[in-house]
């Protein structure tokens, strides 16, 4: 999973480079070292974006079980709260 | 006038007062007014009709990077306001009302109004306020899910924005003012000629495109909440829509520019 995350996030960073590249008429491989750059913030990128998504959907089952426990307590327990 | 009429500024008391008003149906002009001055000053500034006149003639005058602002942070900013007043404080029936009308008549003239523009800047701002309207039907269903479409909505309505006007931007140094002068964009820059297009695409909500995604959203939480009218216009203005959203992509791929001899502006 960490190495396709980095592949997908080094070829993102090259390929929005060669784009930034090929919008301003420029040849793709214009300044490489500007393509290294994007690829680091890609992978970067990608894999704090795979953690976020991991986190938030742990965050989301902790929600639904508080709200599951409470709706029992209120409606199977009778309690008031 | 709502200080006025109940005495209370802070949130939690204003929602206790007000949703007694609501439920109660106790009849309090000044609370009445106060909800109709706070919805119409926050219509005013994201630009839903009928409080939309001002949009296209600022856009269009205004140098293209203050529209730019002006087309993306009042919508977020003022769709957070909304969303906090109405769910810290109170959403009752009077401000739906008043939000299901405006949604649906920003809907219908952004897709209309569209259809007659000949400057990109108008049509972009028409575009604008068609997408208010859709936005603004995340928030009048008063849910979770609507609020979570418009939360959606505003963020890939920022980035289509930014994008939009990005190229906007980069067409400056060849004066491009009216539609027809994208002409020959597929031939001078056709990097920028798809950019453009899949934005405007993603405008007019074709999938698998972000537009599309949010406008799904937006129209399921509309039906979740019962407003079986409001999600079927929005298909339709959105069918509508892509008309006007889908000239700009066809002039800058299918049109021949025609030699102007134009004065230079002055």
């Amino acid at each position: 999973m960490a190495w396709s995350a980095t592949m997908i996030g080094a070829l993102l960073g090259v390929g929005t480079q060669m784009y930034s590249n090929a919008l301003r008429k420029l040849p793709y491989m214009r300044h490489p070292w500007e393509h290294v750059v994007g690829m680091g913030l890609g992978v970067v990128f990608v894999n704090q974006l795979v953690k976020w998504d991991e986190k938030l959907q742990q965050d989301l089952d902790k929600m639904l079980e508080k709200a599951k426990a409470a709706n029992e307590r209120r409606y199977l327990e009778g309690d008031d709260d | 006038m709502i200080y006025g009429s109940t005495g209370a500024t802070h949130f939690d008391q204003l929602a206790k007062i007000l949703t007694g008003y609501e439920i109660t149906g106790a009849q309090s002009s000044g609370i009445f007014m106060g909800i109709l001055f706070i919805a119409v000053g926050f219509l005013f500034k994201i630009t839903a009709v009928p409080f939309h006149m001002w949009a296209p003639d600022i856009y269009e005058g205004s140098p293209t990077p203050v529209t730019a602002f002006l087309s993306i942070a009042p919508k977020i900013s003022i769709s957070a306001n909304i969303s906090r007043v109405s769910i810290y404080g109170s959403y009752g029936a009077t401000l739906q009302k008043i939000f299901f009308f405006c949604s649906i008549a920003s809907m219908i003239l952004g897709a209309l109004a569209a259809m007659a523009q000949t400057k990109v800047k108008r049509l972009l701002a028409h575009s604008s306020i068609g997408h208010v309207g859709y936005i603004r039907t995340g928030f009048s269903c008063g849910t979770i899910e609507g609020i979570q479409s418009l939360l959606i909505g505003i963020f890939i309505y920022a980035l289509m924005t930014i994008d939009a006007f990005a190229i906007v931007l980069a067409l400056r140094q060849t004066r491009v003012k009216y539609i027809a002068d994208l002409g020959a964009l597929a031939k001078t820059n056709p990097i920028s000629a798809i950019t453009f297009s899949i934005t405007m695409f993603s405008y007019a909500g074709i999938p698998p495109l972000a537009g599309f995604c949010s406008k799904f959203y937006l129209f399921f939480a509309a039906l979740g909440c019962g407003a079986y009218f409001l999600a079927p216009v929005g298909v339709v203005t959105s069918v509508i829509g892509r008309w006007a959203a889908g000239r700009l992509p066809r002039v800058s791929k299918f049109w021949v520019p025609k030699a102007v001899l134009r004065a230079p502006d002055t």
